[in-house]
C-alpha cells in the first residue's frame, strides 16, 4: 500500500433545500474539488458515490451514481454506488483511499449527497427507519432517538453524567455552527434553552438532535505528487478504517472503540495525538460517549471534558468545530465527506471564523450509520495528518 | 386460539397462546444463545451445533426510554427497553407494558415477558407480539 492524500474537498450549504436536487449537489461539489485539486478531470480513474435514502425519497433506487455523474459530465470510468446509511460517504472515502493506496488508480473521486427533507416528515422518518433490520427491530417501532436515549440513561446511572453536561455539548456545537456558512443552524443557544426545548426521548430534547436536511460533499483522493502540486498543505490519509456491528449487543469494547483502535494502529498514533476531531453527534449527548470510546478520555470522564472546555473551539482538543451533525446538519449520505472536508480545512487554515487556535497536524473523523442487533451497523474512522 | 403468527419472525413458538415461549438459538459448541432464532452460530460460523431453545421468561431491565415520538402506528408516549434475560440469556429489545407510571421502571429491575394479541393478518391469523412488564 502506498500513501494516499486528500486533494480538494467541498461541501454545499446544508439545509432544507427543496429547490435543489441530488444532481445539483453532485455538480457543485465535484466541480469544486476538480478545480481546487488542479488536476485534469480526464485523469479521474474511479468514482464512489454515497447516498442512503434516494430510493425511498425520490424513487431513484438504482444507478444513483451514474445518474448524478451524468449531470457532472463524468462517464465511462467505473462508478460504484455506495449505500451504508449515515456512513455512506465515509464508506465512499474509504474505498477511494483504497483505490489509490493499492495502486489501482492515481486519482479517485468520492462524493456523497442526500435529499432527506421532502416536505413530508412521515416519508423522511420512514426512510430513516430502513437503517435497521426492518423485519426485526423495525416491526417493534425502534427509533434512533430511543436507542440513543437508552444508552444515555444507562451511562447517566453508571457514571453520573448530567443533563447540563449533555446540553453543554449542544451549546458548544451551535456556537461553532453559528460561525459556519455551510451550517443548517446558525443560531447560538443556551443551556436553559436546550433543556427546555421539546422532549424527544428523555433526556434527549429537540435542540440536542440533528435537523433533517439536504446537501452534498466531495473529495478527490490522489498521490503524494498530486498533493504537492496542488500548492496547498498536503494532507495524508494516515488511516481509513471501516467496521460493522457485533452480534450480542453486549460486546466490550463497542464498535467505535474497536474500529478506532484499528485506525490508531494503522496511523501509528495514540488518541492523545489527535488535535481536532469531527464525530457523529446525531444527538449531542452521544458526543460524550464518543470521547470515551475514541480514547480521548477514560470511561465516565467525558463530562469533565465538556465542563472544562477541552473540546470547545479554543480548547486543547476541539471536537466538531464545524458545528457537528447537531448544528451543521446531517444529510446522511453527505455527512462523512463533510466531516473530512472540515478537518482538511482546519489543517489548511481555511476554516474562516471557526478556525481553531493552533494549526493541527493530526485530525480524526468518526462517522456511524444504522443500527443492527443492538449496535451501530457501520462505523468509519479516518485519521488525517499534515 | 386458532392459528397465529409472530409479529416478529423467529421470536415465538408454541401450539396455543397459553403455552407460548420466546425462542432463540443455542450453539452447543460455544454455548452462546442468540435471539431471535437463527440458522447458524455467527461466532463459530457453523450450523452443526445449533438448536432451537426456549428462553427464560424473566430478565433484568438494562436500559429503557420513554419515546415521545414514534413511527406511524405506535402510540406515544411509549416505553421501550433492553432486557438481559436471566441465566445469562441474550439481550432483547422490547416495548414495555403494564408499568403504570415511569417510576416503576429502573435500570436493574426484574421484568417478565407478556404475550399480546395485536389483531389479525390477511389470512385471518392472530398476530402475536411480545412485551415486557415489571414484576
Amino acid at each position: 500500500m502506498r500513501d494516499a492524500y486528500v486533494l480538494g474537498v467541498s461541501m454545499t450549504r446544508f439545509g432544507k433545500l427543496l429547490d435543489k436536487t441530488l444532481k445539483d449537489f453532485a455538480y457543485e461539489t465535484v466541480w469544486n474539488v476538480i478545480h481546487e485539486s488542479k488536476i485534469d478531470p480526464h485523469d479521474i480513474g474511479i468514482a464512489f458515490v454515497g447516498n442512503a435514502y434516494a430510493g425511498v425519497i425520490t424513487g431513484q433506487e438504482s444507478v444513483r451514481g451514474q445518474v448524478v455523474l451524468r449531470d457532472v459530465g463524468l462517464s465511462r470510468i467505473p462508478i460504484i454506488n455506495v449505500e451504508n446509511a449515515c456512513a455512506s460517504s465515509s464508506t465512499a472515502f474509504y474505498l477511494a483511499r483504497n483505490a489509490v493506496a493499492s495502486g489501482q488508480c492515481d486519482l479517485a473521486l468520492a462524493v456523497g449527497m442526500e435529499k432527506l427533507f421532502c416536505g413530508d416528515i412521515g416519508k423522511s422518518l420512514a426512510a430513516l427507519s430502513t437503517s435497521s433490520d426492518i423485519e426485526l427491530e423495525g416491526r417493534m417501532g425502534i427509533l434512533f432517538a430511543g436507542i440513543y436515549s437508552m444508552r444515555v440513561r444507562a451511562h447517566m446511572e453508571k457514571y453520573g453524567l448530567t443533563r447540563q453536561q449533555f446540553a453543554r455539548v449542544a451549546v458548544k456545537n451551535h456556537d461553532n455552527g453559528a460561525l459556519n456558512p455551510h451550517a443548517q443552524y446558525r443560531n447560538r443557544v443556551t443551556v436553559e434553552e436546550v433543556l427546555n426545548s421539546r422532549m424527544i426521548a428523555d433526556p434527549i430534547t429537540l435542540l440536542m438532535t440533528c435537523p433533517m436536511g439536504d446537501g452534498g460533499a466531495a473529495a478527490l483522493i490522489g498521490t503524494k505528487e498530486m498533493a504537492e502540486r496542488m500548492g496547498k498543505r498536503p494532507v495524508k490519509i494516515a488511516a481509513s478504517t471501516l467496521g460493522s456491528f457485533g452480534f450480542t449487543g453486549k460486546d466490550e469494547p463497542g464498535i467505535v472503540a474497536r474500529v478506532s483502535k484499528q485506525a490508531y494502529q494503522e496511523a501509528g498514533i495514540t488518541p492523545q495525538d489527535v488535535q481536532v476531531a469531527e464525530v457523529h453527534d446525531a444527538v449531542a449527548p452521544v458526543e460524550l460517549f464518543l470521547y470515551e470510546e475514541l480514547g480521548f478520555c477514560g470511561p465516565g470522564e467525558s463530562g469533565r471534558m465538556i465542563d472544562e472546555g477541552i473540546t470547545w473551539r479554543d480548547g486543547k482538543l476541539p471536537v466538531n468545530p464545524s458545528g457537528g451533525l447537531s448544528a451543521k446538519g446531517h444529510p446522511a449520505g453527505a455527512t462523512g465527506l463533510a466531516q473530512v472536508a472540515e478537518i482538511v480545512w482546519q489543517m489548511r487554515e481555511e476554516a474562516g471564523e471557526r478556525q481553531i487556535r493552533s494549526l493541527p497536524h493530526v485530525g480524526l473523523v468518526e462517522n456511524g450509520g444504522g443500527n443492527v442487533a443492538g449496535e451501530t451497523a457501520v462505523v468509519g474512522v479516518h485519521i488525517l495528518t499534515a | 386460539m386458532d392459528s397465529w403468527i409472530a409479529e416478529v419472525p423467529g421470536t415465538l413458538s408454541g401450539s396455543k397462546i397459553e403455552d407460548l415461549a420466546l425462542i432463540g438459538t443455542k450453539c452447543k459448541q460455544c454455548g452462546r444463545v442468540y435471539f431471535p432464532a437463527r440458522k447458524n452460530c455467527p461466532r463459530c460460523l457453523d450450523d452443526h451445533f445449533t438448536e432451537q431453545v426456549s428462553l427464560n421468561r424473566q430478565g433484568v431491565l438494562q436500559a429503557f426510554s420513554i419515546a415521545s415520538m414514534a413511527p406511524p402506528g405506535y402510540a406515544v408516549p411509549h416505553a421501550q427497553g433492553y432486557i438481559d434475560l436471566c441465566e445469562n440469556g441474550p439481550r432483547i429489545f422490547s416495548l414495555l407494558t403494564d408499568y403504570g407510571d415511569e417510576s416503576r421502571l429502573k435500570g436493574g429491575c426484574r421484568m417478565e415477558v407478556k404475550f399480546v394479541e395485536l389483531g389479525k393478518d390477511a389470512q385471518d391469523r392472530v398476530i402475536v407480539g411480545y412485551r415486557f412488564r415489571p414484576l
